[in-house]
Formats: structure tokens, sequence, C-alpha cells
């Protein structure tokens, strides 16, 4: 199992990762450089949910420091047979040293519903309105339907379950997202 | 909304410690577990942005779902997508109450109709007195129209108002409530659903769309108001079947 950075903890340098680092990485994710790129993506989306939905500020910041130190544990030499759990291993480590470092500010941050109340963004509802005019016209028309309408119904004119509705309804929805994502990251 | 489910009860930090870390484990190394929380987080984020959580659970998900960036862009967007695709009005509606709100739409029309008839026949005569000449050729009112208000606030609530056409209607007169000191004229309106525009009005004045009937199919519609070429205000209403 991994262990807690000595270095950061003790508040020496914190290691960073060089081109050898992000090679030996890449390599034990997969021979393929491009199969090892998808797969370094998916680990750090993983990542950026465990600690998001740990509760953490910084989420994609945590997501990148647990792939350093999974980085700096392979070029040490250390064999790992499982990556994906060895990074859940390092990101426990993470998440407590998060909430040590955030419980003495927790209260004052926690006034969420100030920043709640800011509302929707127009720019994000633009590019939203984009990425709905650039589905396929039947996806377009699944996804509207979906929040439209009585959703068993539209299951069983579609002749699928309602979880098989959901699940497509969730991809076209997830596809948006990404949609929206890039657009506003152009911005 | 059940929290027994563990997926939900996972996302809200109601499970107990050492069942929440081995719980953590599985949906990080088992895809299908870590799609169906994604799942229930969007469909947890969607019901908050649509006003249909409330009490306890509202608190849980701002608590545990919106406590950093990358968790409130992810609200952002399904209010986008609330204001864009908004749910429709509740379909169990007797059909007696069903037949009164249709016959007070028919009315609120009618009146609306006539109001606005006369404010155009009132300004054009005025206009004709002011230039003393005679009348041109004026364009011709619409045969039978159908007016609605969308108020700012209830709709970019992604509350929606929903309307049923009658059969007769020509063209459909959308007048966009206003916030107060708020500019009454812009540069152009969108009328889209799904995304897809279908009607477009340049320059817009006094807040108000005229809009042929028959362009007007059941959907979600959403009205986007443009000034200098940036959106500054959207509505949304739903035409029923």
């Amino acid at each position: 199992m991994p262990e807690s950075d000595p270095q950061i903890s003790q508040g020496r340098k914190r290691w960073e990762l060089d081109r050898a680092g992000w090679d030996t990485l890449m390599t034990a994710l997969a021979p393929d450089r491009e199969l090892a790129g998808h797969k370094y993506e998916e680990l750090r989306r993983r990542l950026t949910d465990l600690f998001a939905w740990e509760g953490c500020e910084l989420p994609d910041q945590l997501a990148d420091e647990a792939l350093n130190r999974l980085a700096r544990k392979l070029t040490e030499g250390i064999a790992i047979p499982h990556l994906d759990r060895y990074a859940f291993g390092i990101a426990r480590f993470l998440v407590q040293e998060d909430l040590r470092a955030r419980r003495g500010r927790q209260a004052a941050l926690r006034q969420f519903p100030n920043q709640n109340a800011a509302g929707r963004s127009p720019s994000m509802v633009a590019a939203l309105e984009e990425c709905l005019a650039g589905l396929p016209d039947a996806n377009r028309r699944l996804i509207e339907r979906y929040y439209a309408d009585d959703r068993a119904m539209l299951a069983r004119e579609l002749g699928i379950s309602v979880n098989a509705l959901r699940n497509r309804a969730l991809r076209i929805r997830e596809e948006l997202f990404e949609c929206v994502s890039r657009k506003c990251d152009d911005e | 909304m059940v929290n027994r489910d563990p997926v939900i009860a996972y996302l809200l930090h109601e499970m107990a410690e050492d069942e929440r870390e081995a719980f953590g484990e599985r949906w990080f190394v088992e895809p299908k577990l870590r799609e169906d929380l994604q799942l229930a987080e969007a469909d947890l984020l969607d019901a908050y942005a649509r006003g249909k959580v409330k009490g306890e659970q509202r608190k849980q998900i701002e608590r545990w779902l919106l406590g950093s960036s990358v968790q409130r862009q992810k609200l952002d967007f399904a209010q986008a997508m609330a204001t864009l695709l908004p749910g429709a009005a509740p379909r169990r509606i007797p059909w007696s109450l069903l037949g009164a709100v249709a016959a007070g739409l028919i009315l609120l029309a009618s009146l609306a109709l006539s109001i606005v008839h006369n404010r155009q026949l009132e300004s054009e005569l005025t206009r004709v007195e002011a230039e003393g000449r005679s009348l041109a050729p004026a364009r011709p009112l619409p045969g039978t129209a159908f007016a609605i208000f969308l108020p700012a606030d209830t709709l970019r609530s992604g509350a929606g108002i929903s309307v049923s056409l009658p059969q007769g209607a020509d063209v459909v007169h959308l007048q966009l409530g206003l916030e107060t000191g708020q500019q009454r004229d812009f540069d152009s309106a969108v009328v889209s659903v799904s995304g897809r525009a279908v009607w477009r009005q340049q320059p817009v004045s006094a807040a108000s769309l005229w809009i042929p009937a028959k362009l007007l199919g059941p959907g979600n519609y959403t009205v986007r108001l443009d000034s200098n070429g940036t959106p500054v205000a959207y509505y949304s209403f739903t035409v029923l079947r």
C-alpha cells in the first residue's frame, strides 16, 4: 500500500513529475502510447470524481498530485501489479491529508449557498444551445423528451426499459457536458 | 428519491466510514458501478437545479456535491439544461380543470388580442394624423393571434410555462417580461426548440415578438434576447400537444 508523502508532510520541496517519470507512468499504463494516453485521462477523471465526491475543494489538483505520486513510486522501481488499486490507495491518503488541511477553515468555506445563488451563466446556456443543435436529430429528440415526457411511457414507446432509457439519456447528457466544457474552456 | 440506495448514500455521505471506503474502492475499479454513480449524480443535480429537492437532501447535496469548482460546473450545466430543456407540466390534470384553463386562456388571448389590436389601431391613427396624409397600405394584421406573457423571474428559474395553442391560431405574440431598469429594445431574438432555431427577429422593440403559430409544434422552447452580439436574457415555455 502507498504511504503518505514525507516530503510534503515535512514541508520540503515536493517531487515534480519530469519527462522520465512521465514516460515510466505511460509505459506502466499501456505499451502503446496512444492507449496509455487514454488510460491516463480515464484514470485522472476517476481520481477527480473520487476527490470531488469526498468533498475536496480542489479535486483536479489532487488528481494530478495522485498521478505524480504514482509516477514517483514507479520511477523508484516499485513493482505495482494493479495500478488502479494503488492509485486508489494514494488517493485515500491524499483525502486524509486534504481533510486535515481544510478542517480549520471548513466552517467558513461551507457557506456554499451564496455561491450557488449566482445562478447559471449565460455563456454556458449559449454553449449548450450550440451543442444541442449539433446533436444528431434522434439524440436531440430523445434528450428533449427524456426531460419533458413521462419516462415510463417514453421507454414503452421506444421498446426499452426505463433503466436503459436512463442510461441512453445520460450518455447524451455526458456528451453535451463535454461539448459545453470544451466550448467554455475555449472562451 | 430513496437514500437507501447505496449509490445515493455514497454520494451524500450517508454510509459508515468503513463501508464508504470499501464502496469507494469498488467503484474505482468497476466501470459499471462508476457509471451508476455518475447517473445518480446527474439525477441529483438535475433535481436540485429544477428545485425538486427539498429539506435535508438539498442540504446534503450542497454540502457534499457542490463544494468544489469542478462540482459547481456540473451544477451550472444542470441549470443550463433546466433552462433549455425544462420539464413539462404535470400530465395528470383533471379534464374539467383542463377545460376551464383552456377556456380561460382563450378568453385571455381574446382580451389580449383586442388590446393589441386597439393599440395598433390607435398608434396607426396617431401616426396618420401626425403625418397629415391618407393611410398607406398597412401591414396586414394577423388573422387570429394568441398572446403569451413570459415573466422574467419565473421562467429563468426553470419552472417554465406550458401552453396549448388553439387550433385556429395564426400568430403567437410573445411578450417578454423585463426586470426593473432593464433595456426594452434588443438587437435580435432567437426562438429555439432543443437548440434548433425556428424563428429569428431583429430588431426587437419593447421585448415583443410575433411568430407564425405553425412554427411552434409541441416541445420546449427557449427565447434568447441578444444585445451587442451577446445573450442578455433567456426565457422558456412549453407548447403542449
